[in-house]
């Protein structure tokens, strides 16, 4: 049988979507608009390749341009607090989940505030997280996981736990 | 019934006459305002050339024009070397109507200009009307910017431009629901080609190839790229500055940011960019008198020894260890059996998932969680974020630590010298010395930047080296000759390392450019790139370092001695004292070819700082024949 090389990659795309959502149950359940992700293809195009001397000397980012490069969704739709918020954890996505697992932490207050959580309700979010992401962190393959996506697991353990 | 042709006639020579009126009216003041302006030599004034870029070109400094690239830049065509000529079209243009977009308006486009004119000239005594800039008030978040940060990067041996660091400013602001990593931060880099290689990009940088732009965007960025992914410090020096004077450098960075400059890698840099923004401020000059290189340590130095007026730094920076700094301190932090246990967890992460490690007190377990989260993240990270080691125990680790309740480690900081307080980073020494088959020899060298092993400072590698173009001349009465050249030369020891896996002892050298072969002969000299790499071990004793090495060298030929030879050397440094420090060195080398003679060479050298501008060295060196000299070195 023939196999059409485009189909095989959509399927291997497929399958690893699969595999993804079997360790990164957390998703997009409660009406939070777009994965920005996804969507508006953060980690896929933030940094599509870094150029060594870009790293320090052409230091540009402008994560309402650049994201959405690879976007399905349109750029109205790619902006706002979640994306920022999104943006956010995927760049500092290594510090934010250590601070969580820790209680507290300059990253974790900034995400916080791009989302705009009240004080009130700060403590109660960061249980929220530190809960779900015990369980997520724990299951076997969350290791071999992609940057992108751990912070996107990290990201509807956050949202999830605003909207419930 | 009125005709409508006739309407708009009518309303057409109204609005003919109406602005005729308000033109001449705009005119009248300008004129006056301009006479004013000139009568109080504002043209001449440093504060109005800070803002317009001007700058002394050429051989001597005979031209004096703007270093902005764009002619758009200037108001008046004239603009780019005629002072007078661009305060009066600013002037002008500052009475000017608006026209569709208000931040299109000379008030807000040139922003630092309206700032300081307003301030010198009161020019709404002149009637003019101030334009609403929302972008300019919002990209500084209104008025909740209430001070400024300059920040100093340490260096990065990975990318030539960033060995000698990287300066950087961030405005901090007062707003609610707003933190440190959401303040703007302004940088100053070279717009560089995705496409470019490291060579283009050397000798772009090094002839002004690259135009060189001032850009703003959250310190996040810069916080988790700088100190997670290069592991490199950051010291943030908060100015005393007051509230005209922040507005006043948020106008020029707003105007700046719409420019572009061309980028030099030794002097027009990101430190000078930033060093210039400052002489808007109380006549503050830092740059001017500086050397043909201005580097990052150099700027924080000259803005921290400001005094009197001009005093805007007063205190200790503010120190933002990287992500290896942090591993480092806290793991020497450590308690013995707490090293014990990060030790044994490396051995046997599983354990680790079981809980099956030591029974120590809740709080150890958090200070040897978060060492293990540094340590892996420091030895398994690809530098963009990524755990690179599928096997690597991080999420495990990370697991354990989700799992205990929720509670920061306790460490003890250990106090870290500031970059301000180093000495200056150019260095020139004299040398008398005694040659056992030349005789008496003068010597003079001459390094540029940065450092050797016996002369480290604050934000230095302590007991490496680093240094570029170094020169070191030798004349013996007759002639003279090059003693030794370095174009570059790298000398990586990590004092700090753990000697756990993946923070090995390495330790490597670099180094090419031209050497005297032999010190019996004074024209030996040959061209020469050489390395080597071994293993570093600590002596805590006298907070130094043994080196083993092996390696080799390729060179040109001097009388037959071949085109180079491998090499076993052993290096030892050291401290008696925080003024006294030592260098060892011996290297057995055996020639690639049988004309070349094997042979040791040896040396020994003794620096006494006399002062932070001053130091004394001992030298003893043997290549072939033996040589004694006393050396006085000064820093510039």
């Amino acid at each position: 049988m023939k196999i059409n090389k485009k189909s095989l990659a959509y399927g291997i795309a497929f399958i690893g979507a699969l595999t993804f959502n079997g360790v990164a149950q957390a998703q997009n359940s409660t009406g939070t608009g777009p994965n920005p992700y996804r969507d508006c293809g953060i980690g896929a195009a933030l940094f599509p390749t870094v150029n060594w001397a870009a790293v320090t000397s052409n230091v540009i980012w402008d994560v309402g341009t650049t994201a959405v490069i690879s976007a399905t969704a349109s750029p109205e739709t790619c902006q706002g607090q979640y994306v920022a918020a999104a943006a956010f954890i995927f760049e500092t996505y290594d510090a934010l989940t250590e601070e969580a697992a820790k209680g507290s932490g300059e990253h974790i207050v900034t995400m916080m505030n791009i989302l705009d959580v009240e004080q009130d309700h700060r403590a109660d979010l960061i249980s929220a997280v530190r809960t779900e992401m015990a369980g997520q962190v724990s299951q076997a393959g969350f290791n071999s996981l992609e940057k992108v996506q751990k912070a996107e697991t990290f990201y509807f353990a956050v949202v999830n736990s605003l909207k419930s | 019934m009125f005709p409508f042709s006739k309407f708009v006639a009518n309303l057409f020579v109204f609005a003919v006459i109406c602005c005729h009126v308000t033109s001449a009216k705009s005119d009248d003041a300008t004129a006056q305002i301009y006479t004013e302006a000139i009568e109080l030599g504002l043209e001449k004034d440093p504060v109005w050339s800070t803002i317009l870029g001007y700058e002394e070109h050429g051989l001597f400094n005979s031209r004096r024009e703007s270093a902005f690239r764009s002619s758009s830049a200037f108001l008046h065509i004239d603009g780019k070397s005629n002072p007078s000529s661009e305060l009066h079209a600013t002037l002008s243009a500052f009475f000017e109507p608006v026209g569709g977009d208000s931040n299109e308006h000379a008030q807000c486009k040139y922003r630092a200009r309206y700032i300081w004119l307003d301030a010198e000239l009161d020019l709404k005594k002149y009637g003019l009307e101030e334009q609403a800039c929302d972008a300019y008030e919002e990209w500084k978040r209104h008025e909740a910017v209430n001070s400024i940060s300059v920040l100093m990067v340490g260096g990065f041996l990975e990318n030539p431009a960033s060995y000698f660091g990287h300066n950087m400013i961030k405005l901090n602001t007062s707003r609610q629901n707003s933190n440190n990593l959401q303040n703007e931060s302004i940088n100053f880099g070279a717009d560089i080609p995705q496409e470019d290689g490291i060579f283009k990009y050397i000798y772009s940088g090094i002839t002004g190839k690259y135009r060189g732009v001032f850009s703003s965007s959250e310190y996040f960025h810069f916080a988790n790229n700088y100190g997670e992914t290069e592991h490199r410090d950051i010291w943030e020096y908060q100015l005393n500055l007051t509230d005209y004077e922040v507005s006043l450098l948020l106008g020029l960075v707003w105007e700046l940011m719409q420019t572009d400059f061309t980028y030099y890698f030794f002097d027009k840099n990101c430190a000078y960019r930033m060093a210039r923004l400052f002489n808007i401020l109380r006549g503050i000059d830092l740059t001017t008198g500086h050397n043909i290189w201005y580097a990052p340590q150099t700027f924080v130095q000259r803005m921290a020894s400001q005094s009197g007026d001009k005093q805007i730094f007063d205190g200790s920076p503010i120190y933002h260890p990287s992500r290896q700094s942090r591993f480092y301190n806290r793991y020497y932090d450590l308690s013995p059996d707490e090293q014990s246990t990060v030790k044994a967890l490396i051995r046997a992460p599983q354990r680790l998932a079981a809980s099956d490690y030591p029974a120590i007190e809740l709080p150890s377990k958090y200070r040897v969680l978060d060492v293990l989260l540094d340590y892996y993240q420091y030895t398994s990270s690809d530098g963009q974020g990524n755990i690179t080691d599928e096997n690597s125990p991080y999420t495990q680790v990370l697991a354990e630590r989700y799992r205990l309740p929720a509670a920061d480690a306790v460490f003890t900081d250990s106090p870290t010298p500031s970059p301000h307080q180093s000495r200056d980073i150019s260095y020139s020494a004299i040398t008398y010395s005694n040659n056992s088959t030349i005789g008496s020899t003068w010597r003079f060298r001459i390094r540029p930047a940065y450092y050797d092993a016996l002369d480290h400072g604050a934000g230095h590698v302590p007991n490496a080296a680093l240094s570029m173009a170094e020169l070191e001349l030798i004349g013996d009465g007759d002639e003279v000759n090059v003693r030794r050249f370095s174009l570059i030369k790298i000398e990586s020891v990590n004092l700090k390392a753990t000697g756990l896996p993946g923070d090995s002892r390495r330790t490597w050298l670099l180094e090419v450019g031209a050497a005297q072969d032999r010190y019996s002969d004074i024209d030996s000299t040959v061209g020469i790139a050489r390395a080597q790499i071994g293993r570093a071990y600590p002596v805590r004793a006298v907070n130094g370092v043994i080196a083993a090495r092996l390696g080799g060298a390729l060179q040109s030929s001097y009388r037959g001695s071949g085109y180079g030879y491998l090499s076993a050397g052993l290096t030892a440094s050291g401290s008696f004292t925080e003024r006294l420090r030592f260098e060892l060195s011996a290297e057995f080398r055996e020639g690639l070819s049988t004309s070349h003679e094997d042979r040791l060479v040896s040396g020994a050298a003794v620096r006494y700082e006399v002062s932070r501008y001053l130091d004394i060295r001992l030298l003893y060196e043997r290549n072939v024949v033996n040589e004694l000299g006393l050396s006085v070195g000064a820093y510039w």
